[in-house]
């Protein structure tokens, strides 16, 4: 049998097309199954080889930004917060707008007290986005750490009456109160986080004491 | 002198009874947000006035002093200051002296994350001017890097510093402050202990002293809110041994005179006055003996500063 020139190129194409699609498929699954193995390492506390897995994805290709970011979260949880920072600032240059590597950089900044630091990425992300929860209560961190407790007790009332059912940011204003040597506005907070909270051990104390 | 102490006691009041009433009751809530304090800018200014007790040849003193801090979000910045100081001299005994001390620090913060702290590296550098006749004291400089680290805990601080002071006719000292601090009472307490072991390249310009080795110590409280005092911070200071010509890195200031001091004792109170403004004021006293003179004579002081932060 004859294969006519058309023909001809219609099972070349054909055979491209199939093999195109092998390799993709091959490569979609490899991905797929590498950030499987990833998040099953993370499950299971080892985060330094979950980080290895995805750690090749990080240096190019279409899920950089997202390997960077997976990354710089991992490096967090193993407390290698220099490396995290790293990450996630290589992320924000890839993605300028990302509001996911800013709220992410807070947390290693946080934790090495670079208050000022954390308070000006929290702080950018409220420019573009001005009730963003954990922006917010990042930002409360950081000024509860720079012991601006004004700056605070202002803050977290601004932000409790648009979360007004969220405990955390009532202990941040209690203990702004608390710090400013209001005691009666701090047990006032405090008891508002106890009927959310009950037996809440922070204001449980404070009620206690004071 | 009288009333210079009035006056001061008078501030002194003044800021203190500002720091009694508080806070106000009511705090407006804010939504200001703009991410726009990449630096953050301390000024301070402070005064201090005393007396030279049981002293052959000095009276009184007086003094004056600016200092700015310019900090780059917590990596680092730098610190300008300036001290005028004014001493009395009884009547015979010699010319008042008047002297401008120049200070200049830049600093760096690390934080290793096998350190679990931060890491600082510090560059002080004095500079005195004054119109001492006898020309022993003018012109004196010190270069002091230091090395320092605390931990997140804030329970540990360590530093070490290497100084080298230069006055004239050669005359150098070097000086090595080994420093350690622990917290303790979940961060309430703190204790510093500082040594100061100096080492004189000319013992006829420093009291015969070719070595001299003191012990810093400081304690310091931080105190619940609402206490009664509305205080934030008291210390208690002391010095033991010997030393001669110290510069302190505290303090940021380098001690020209050529007295041996023998000790010292201190007390100090801060207060927060809203976020950025702080006042502390400390009263003490520091022991000196000039050997040759058969002097030996007692600092007192009473100390005010107060800062606030852009």
């Amino acid at each position: 049998m004859s294969i006519t020139r058309p023909n001809a190129i219609r099972a070349s194409l054909l055979a491209v097309t199939v093999a195109l699609s092998l390799v993709f498929s091959t490569g979609g699954s490899a991905s797929e199954a590498e950030w499987k193995k990833s998040y099953q390492l993370e499950a299971n506390g080892k985060y330094a080889q979950a980080a290895a897995v995805i750690e090749a994805l990080s240096i190019r290709g279409e899920a950089r930004e997202f390997a960077l970011i997976r990354l710089a979260w991992l490096s967090y949880l193993q407390a290698n917060y220099n490396d995290s920072i790293r990450y996630y600032r290589t992320a924000l240059e890839i993605n300028p707008h990302s509001v996911s590597a800013r709220v992410g950089i807070t947390s290693p900044l946080l934790a090495q007290q670079r208050w000022r630091e954390a308070a000006l990425f929290a702080k950018q992300i409220l420019e573009v986005s001005p009730w963003h929860y954990d922006a917010h209560v990042r930002l409360m961190i950081a000024e509860e750490g720079m012991r601006k407790w004004n700056t605070l007790a202002k803050h977290a009332l601004a932000v409790n009456v648009r979360y007004p059912d969220d405990a955390s940011v009532l202990v941040y204003l209690a203990r702004a109160y608390a710090w400013l040597g209001n005691t009666a506005r701090a047990k006032a907070a405090y008891e508002r986080i106890l009927r959310r909270i009950p037996g809440h051990i922070e204001a449980t104390r404070y009620m206690r004491n004071n | 002198m009288a009333e210079r102490f009035i006056s001061s006691a008078l501030l002194a009041l003044g800021l203190g009874v500002t720091a009694w009433m508080g806070y106000p009751d009511t705090v407006e809530a804010s939504e200001d947000w703009r991410a726009d304090d990449l630096w953050t800018i301390n000024g301070s200014v402070s005064g201090v006035i005393g007396d030279y007790d049981d002293s052959n040849t000095r009276g009184s003193f007086y003094g004056s002093g600016l200092k700015m801090s310019f900090d780059y979000l917590d990596r680092g910045g730098f610190t300008l200051g300036y001290n005028y100081t004014h001493v009395d001299f009884k009547d015979g005994q010699g010319r008042d002296l008047d002297q401008a001390a120049y200070y200049a620090s830049g600093r760096l913060q690390a934080r290793p994350d096998g350190a679990r702290g931060t890491v600082i590296f510090r560059m002080d550098t004095h500079l005195v001017d004054n119109d001492d006749i006898t020309g022993t004291s003018d012109g004196a400089y010190a270069v002091a890097p230091i090395i320092g680290f605390y931990n997140y805990d804030k329970s540990l601080y360590l530093d070490l510093g290497l100084t080298r002071s230069f006055y004239m006719n050669d005359f150098r000292l070097m000086q090595l402050t080994p420093t350690v601090g622990f917290g303790f009472n979940e961060g309430s307490d703190w204790l510093q202990l500082r040594g100061f072991l100096i080492d004189s390249n000319n013992r006829s310009r420093s009291q015969g002293e070719e070595f001299t080795a003191a012990l810093d110590i400081k304690y310091s409280h931080w105190f619940a809110p609402g206490n009664l005092l509305k205080i934030d911070q008291v210390s208690l200071g002391g010095l033991v041994g010997d030393r001669i010509h110290a510069v302190d890195p505290d303090a940021a200031s380098m001690t020209n005179l050529s007295d041996v001091q023998t000790g010292s004792a201190s007390i100090s109170g801060s207060w927060r006055l809203g976020d950025v403004t702080n006042l502390t004021v400390l009263g003490g006293g520091d022991f000196y003996e000039n050997v040759p003179a058969k002097d030996s004579y007692r600092s007192t002081y009473f100390f005010l500063n107060l800062s606030r932060e852009w």
